[in-house]
């Protein structure tokens, strides 16, 4: 069927709606305040979401693959604290080994239990989430952890940049270009986008469904440690509570990328556009110097709405 | 009856057009009190679109023509308006509420109340009453879920006629039911067509059409093409009239020598499923499995791709005693499964027929670590040609296209792989009769060129006309082996029911 000009231009804003949402926040702040759209904020913004869309990219791939990960938050903490403290005593490149060595376990963990024993993603990685604060408490005693000294090289992971573009940009970038890549071009990718949407028939297929969304789980940790490590050399300082919250953050950017609720869809791009809506959002309040609780007000607002028009879609589909 | 020539429901000229397609134009359809209608047609026809429109689903198009109903026009705007005016629409998937009563299920929505609270006592003797109309054994207090599909589909039935059902429509009921289920269905059909209750009855399978209409109504293109006396014809009657073409030979068997053993069975046994199962299947050779459901056959074959595990027994691939531990095993081992849930197991649903043709051989199709994406659009022409797949593109939802399209998809996505065994597991369930007559032939082309061929079914025509060789089961156990002329339909009646009776003596 060939459509007609207006009609494909139609479709083309319904597909890319999320980009063209995410330029009018940016405009609708830009109007707001002269300073939010200067280069120095809008460098700011990309260094504040790098972590986000770090971890948004693992995540993706657990959503896709039909489970949720509420463990990434606790995981985050665990991460940061174990980097900075391990950072002094082992030195920068240990601690960072470890830190993923970290992120791994703790995916294998959820993805065997969710994997094999077929467990309630959402339960499993609840309960991890307590098991993770649990660790990070008992790691530190309570305490925050800084870095003896502040002028290391590790620092410069977070703070540092070249030509104007910070290192965790282009971290994020790198990643992004992976986890892309990873899910369009293998089949890995192919068989987490199968195993969402129909575990069964994958199954009776030939493919090992189980391993697949053990492994979405470790992909999930992995790049929570590689956010971790970013987030922890930006301060040189961790501290227990530091991932509180970033769960939400992460799955309401998934989910604004338009990453199917029920898995089998989803594009790590488009993750990348929802994260970058919640940073200029988390940004924008402060700038316009509202209060910061009524940003939490917005995104809940925002994750409500988009997954209404998600489900809006899919149900126009199931009835066509 | 005294009003048998009347008619209870009369629709006109209905037209229904969905985006780009036009699924009803100028259906009719008249239906007398106490008569069995048997709707037919390829699917896509019209049948479920004229049932829907009928029963407020779906609309009927403004410039349709009108529905009488007992003489009166009607406009239902949804199928409770409809239940409610006794027009019982009932759906090959069941929709009832698995972890309720009986009792509780007929009386959805209307349940008897006293002082604000619900009467149980009136509740489970007004359905004892609807029970033992039908002669339906289950106890009003049973929960839906513990009974089997043939009494859960008598409920759904029972739900019509608790609310004085004057029209009933059975949407493929048979489609999972036994032969003694059918039977069973049958007779209730024709309790309520003595009734005086008027019965469309949508069904795919011949022999059933002959045996319970009184009048055959033929779909073609959303128009009526053929109207007959069942009395007065034949099966190619109607065929023709579907088709717009005659079948020439319903089944195709293969013909080839068979060869050397692909797969030998002996003593599988997996506790309270099946027990001591030997058997082996050839190359160029079409091994059926004839028995009821719930016999034990799918769990056998499952065991065979690996997807359960044996408690005792050996299998044999190739001469080689097999260690196939999962699913992927049994797929580096050339065993290609289609299963008896072509939408739960068999499809990915929401991805393109080309993803779900190419599925299987993924992990063959890596160059350099990535997946040519370009082989698999190779692939997809391939088996679009080579087993004339209807589909608008590649790239179509496989969710879209019929069943018997579907079920191309899904053994050509075995077909990719070049198995040495493969194993159909009820093949034409749902299907229309030409795509239906077109797998039975594909599956005998694939014996002759030299693959080994299991076929599960309960359809005893088919199993006749496909198979080289029978194996009966019944409750688990092998009962018996036909070839050649062995292969009679009392033979393989006696078969799966010899054993049964004998056991509960």
């Amino acid at each position: 069927m060939s459509l007609s000009r207006k009609e494909r231009t139609a479709l083309i804003l319904k597909n890319q709606a999320i980009v063209v949402a995410m330029f009018a926040v940016f405009l609708v702040f830009a109007l707001l305040s002269p300073q939010f759209s200067t280069r120095d904020n809008v460098i700011l913004i990309f260094r504040q979401v790098a972590t986000i869309a770090v971890m948004g990219c693992g995540m993706s791939f657990v959503i896709i693959g039909g489970n949720f990960d509420l463990s990434v938050g606790s995981l985050l903490s665990l991460c940061c604290v174990m980097c900075i403290s391990l950072h002094d005593t082992l030195g920068p490149i240990p601690a960072i080994l470890i830190t993923v060595v970290v992120g791994i376990a703790s995916g294998m963990v959820c993805g065997f239990l969710v994997g094999y024993l077929r467990l309630n993603s959402m339960i499993v990685t609840l309960g991890m989430m307590n098991v993770l604060q649990a660790l990070t408490l008992m790691f530190t005693g309570g305490s925050s952890v800084t870095l003896m000294n502040q002028k290391v090289w590790f620092t410069q992971i977070g703070k540092g940049s070249i030509a104007g573009i910070p290192y965790v940009t282009i971290i994020m970038i790198v990643c992004i270009a992976l986890y892309a890549i990873l899910l369009n071009k293998t089949v890995f990718g192919h068989h987490v986008l199968a195993v969402g949407s129909n575990d069964e028939a994958c199954r009776y297929s030939g493919i090992n469904d189980k391993k697949v969304v053990l492994q979405t789980f470790v992909l999930s940790g992995v790049s929570t440690a590689v956010g971790a490590i970013m987030l922890c050399s930006r301060g040189g300082a961790a501290q227990n509570t530091m991932g509180q919250g970033y769960e939400f953050d992460v799955i309401t950017g998934v989910i604004l990328g338009g990453a199917n609720l029920n898995g089998g869809s989803g594009s790590i791009l488009k993750t990348l556009v929802g994260v970058m809506i919640i940073g200029i959002l988390k940004n924008g309040f402060v700038i316009i110097g509202l209060p910061y609780y009524l940003q939490w007000l917005a995104q809940c607002l925002i994750i409500l709405l988009a997954v209404w028009i998600s489900i809006k879609s899919a149900r126009k589909k199931a009835l066509a | 009856m005294s009003n048998t020539n009347e008619f209870v429901l009369e629709m006109k000229n209905i037209n229904k057009t969905f985006p780009g397609v036009k699924a009803l134009n100028g259906a009719c359809l008249d239906l007398r009190y106490g008569e069995v209608l048997a709707l037919c047609g390829e699917n896509g026809a019209g049948k479920s679109t004229l049932m829907k429109c009928l029963s407020g689903v779906y609309q009927p198009d403004a410039d349709s023509g009108e529905i009488l109903y007992q003489g009166k026009a009607v406009h239902y705007n949804s199928p409770i308006e409809a239940k409610k005016d006794g027009i019982v629409l009932i759906f090959q998937e069941l929709s009832l509420v698995m972890d309720l009563s009986v009792a509780e299920n007929i009386y959805l929505g209307s349940l008897p109340m006293k002082h604000g609270r619900v009467d149980w006592k009136k509740l489970n003797s007004d359905t004892q009453v609807v029970l033992d109309k039908l002669g339906c054994p289950a106890s009003p207090k049973d929960t839906i879920s513990s009974l089997p599909i043939a009494q859960q589909q008598m409920i759904e039935i029972a739900r019509g006629i608790a609310l004085g059902a004057k029209v009933l429509i059975l949407d493929e009921p048979t489609s999972s039911l036994t032969e003694r289920e059918k039977n069973y269905l049958f007779d209730i059909i024709r309790k309520l067509q003595s009734e005086g209750v008027g019965i469309v009855y949508i069904s795919h399978k011949m022999d059933e059409i002959f045996e319970i209409s009184d009048r055959v109504l033929v779909f073609r293109d959303g128009q009526p093409t053929g109207k007959f006396n069942t009395k007065e014809i034949v099966l190619d009657d109607i065929v023709q009239a579907m088709i717009g073409r005659t079948l020439d030979g319903y089944f195709h068997k293969c013909q080839a020598e068979p060869g050397e053993e692909v797969l030998r069975v002996e003593g599988l046994s997996l506790r309270g499923v099946y027990k001591d199962i030997s058997f082996n299947v050839r190359r160029r050779e079409v091994v059926g499995f004839y028995g009821l459901v719930g016999a034990g056959r799918s769990e056998i074959m499952e065991t065979i791709f690996g997807v359960r595990k044996p408690d005792a027994g050996t299998i044999y691939m190739n001469g080689q005693k097999s260690n196939i531990r999962n699913s992927v095993d049994a797929v580096r081992n050339k065993i290609g499964f289609v299963t008896e849930n072509r939408k739960e197991q068999g499809l990915v649903l929401d991805k393109s027929c080309r993803e779900n043709i190419a599925l299987a051989k993924l992990p063959w199709l890596q160059k350099h670590g990535f997946v040519d994406e370009k082989v698999t659009y190779d692939i997809y022409n391939e088996y679009h040609d080579k087993m004339r797949i209807s589909s608008p593109s590649s790239e179509q939802e496989i969710v879209y296209l019929s069943g018997g399209n579907q079920q191309k998809v899904v053994i050509g996505k075995w077909l990719t792989l070049a198995p040495d065994l493969l194993i159909l597991d009820e093949p034409t369930r749902g299907i229309d009769v030409g795509s239906k007559s077109e797998i039975h032939k594909l599956i005998a082309e694939l014996a002759e060129s030299g693959m080994a061929v299991i076929v599960i079914s309960s359809e005893m025509p088919e199993i006749m006309g496909v198979s080289n060789r029978i194996y009966t089961i019944a409750q688990g156990l092998i009962t018996d082996e036909f070839a050649g002329d062995e292969i009679t339909e009392e033979n393989l009646i006696k078969a799966i029911t010899i054993t049964e009776s004998a056991k509960r003596a």
